[in-house]
């Protein structure tokens, strides 16, 4: 079974992808990032992407991860911040360890192109 | 450091029951997913034994003359499943990420004194480990013997490979490839033997993946692995008072080990040994104990059956009868079994006058959770 089939395939990770936007857009950390932003369309986006590097139909049609977060200045505190929404959203879709280990490491392989904050000085 | 703020913070968290070690554990595997391969297939069993084992820290945090050896155990032992110093900034985080979760009052200051305090135990952690690189991380074992007491106990006799040096009353994990990356601990029934061999008794737990394993499935040839060894029900360097023992089930295991010490090394001491059951038939190791009894005028055996009318042993729980056989006041105290005759055996010496800094105590639990604080002095 394909990581797309565990997490329910189109309509699993529609619905995971909306409860996801609805927790970060209301954490005050996150939100700035998200002013003016169409959400509709970046769900969508978001949706096509985790279809397509999960095992499902690739059908994303959105610029590469490296060029849409070029500009947003995301910094390492950000992104943790991300990641512990997501893993909310996935416990609470009943989402097993071994898919969860498995969206990581398709995650992580993304994660110098979404964090491009220089680190701030301790 | 605030500690009283953090118990409160951990306190939350552990009220979440299962959902506090999910998210942890999907945190983990989702920021570290190379993390996943080091625990087992199944994580049923696996959960709940990261808050157990912190609740044990966090419940020491301020006496850390016990914490100390406690952690140093756990960071050796931890050489086994693969553990690196690299690992233990990603479970500092995931932890932290999972406090603050379940947590709404959170703030910086929580963060930094749990920083400060999860850093101090990955110090001695990783020390400890590191102190340990000349030791393998664990033992391959060849089962010499295997043998079955009533359904549902085994007494197995194996071979380290490499000489595995413990102390008598210590325990060691043990992990059998039937059931990968799954350890439980038990403890060895014998001092340090010149042949380097290790008796372990073992008892089927419903549900424990491990001991039932071990008591059904592995037999003679087969090779297990064992982790370092663990545990403080070790007898008292400075001390040659007489010894009180006091077991159930296989709580005998590790009183054995000690009367075994006794006998190869001294000092020369009376040894008084409870042991109770339900029934004659559960006392597994009864006959076992009379021989080494009728050897060793110095120790005595008494066994005590709570369930058995038909016996002509000693009736009655075994916590009342030793409190009946009493005082005890000049004697070092080791009780091993079940938590509820340990609780009992030890509030009924204490309430004999006992001195409590003279009772050791090991409580088996149905899966017992390892390397645990419970064999510490009681203080």
């Amino acid at each position: 079974m394909t990581v797309y089939e565990q997490l329910g395939a189109e309509g699993g990770i529609r619905t995971a992808v909306d409860e996801f936007y609805r927790r970060v857009v209301a954490d005050p950390q996150l939100a700035p990032f998200f002013d003016g932003v169409d959400l509709p369309r970046l769900r969508a986006h978001q949706a096509q992407l985790l279809v397509q590097v999960t095992g499902g139909p690739a059908r994303y049609d959105g610029r590469d991860l490296a060029t849409a977060h070029a500009r947003l200045g995301i910094g390492e505190r950000d992104f943790d911040r991300v990641v512990e929404h997501l893993v909310a959203v996935l416990v609470d879709a009943g989402v097993g360890e071994d898919t969860i280990a498995a969206v990581g490491a398709a995650l992580g392989a993304h994660r110098q192109d979404v964090v491009t904050a220089p680190v701030p000085a301790p | 450091m605030d500690i009283a703020r953090m118990r409160a913070n951990f306190g939350k968290a552990a009220a979440a029951g299962d959902e506090a070690p999910l998210y942890f554990y999907s945190h983990l595997f989702l920021s570290h997913p190379e993390t996943r391969q080091m625990f087992p297939v199944s994580m049923r069993h696996q959960r709940d034994r990261l808050f157990a084992a912190l609740g044990e820290v966090v419940a020491l945090v301020d006496d850390v003359d016990a914490l100390v050896p406690v952690l140093q155990q756990l960071g050796r032992d931890h050489r086994k499943f693969g553990t690196a110093a690299a690992h233990y900034p990603a479970v500092g985080a995931s932890l932290l990420a999972t406090l603050e979760h379940f947590d709404g009052d959170w703030d910086d200051e929580l963060a930094a004194d749990w920083t400060t305090a999860y850093t101090l135990v990955a110090d001695v952690m990783v020390a400890a480990a590191e102190q340990a690189a000349g030791q393998p991380p664990w033992w391959d074992a060849k089962v010499l013997t295997h043998e079955m007491h009533g359904h549902d106990i085994a007494v197995l006799q194996v071979q380290p490979q490499i000489a595995l040096e413990h102390e008598a009353g210590q325990s060691v994990s043990v992990e059998t490839e039937l059931r990968p990356r799954l350890w439980r601990y038990y403890s060895v029934a014998n001092a340090p033997r010149p042949d380097g061999i290790l008796e372990l008794h073992v008892q089927a737990q419903d549900g424990g993946p491990v001991s039932s394993a071990l008591v059904r499935h592995v037999g003679v040839g087969d090779v297990l692995r064992l982790g370092p060894p663990v545990g403080r029900l070790t007898l008292e360097p400075r001390s040659e008072r007489d010894l009180l023992l006091v077991a159930d089930g296989t709580g005998i295991a590790p009183l054995k080990a000690l009367v075994d010490q006794v006998a190869r090394h001294g000092p020369a001491r009376r040894v008084d040994l409870f042991v109770g059951a339900r029934t004659e038939e559960r006392l597994y190791d009864l006959p076992a104990l009379r021989r080494t009894a009728a050897e060793n005028p110095w120790l005595t055996v008494t066994p005590v059956v709570s369930q058995d009318e038909r016996s002509e042993l000693e009736q009655g729980d075994v916590a009342d009868v030793v409190a009946r056989r009493g005082p005890w006041t000049n004697r070092d105290v080791y009780v091993a079994g079940s938590p509820r005759m340990v609780r009992s055996t030890r509030s009924q010496l204490v309430a004999g006058g006992v001195p409590e800094e003279r009772i050791r105590t090991e409580a088996f639990s149905a899966s017992r959770p390892g390397p645990s604080v419970e064999g510490k002095v009681s203080s």
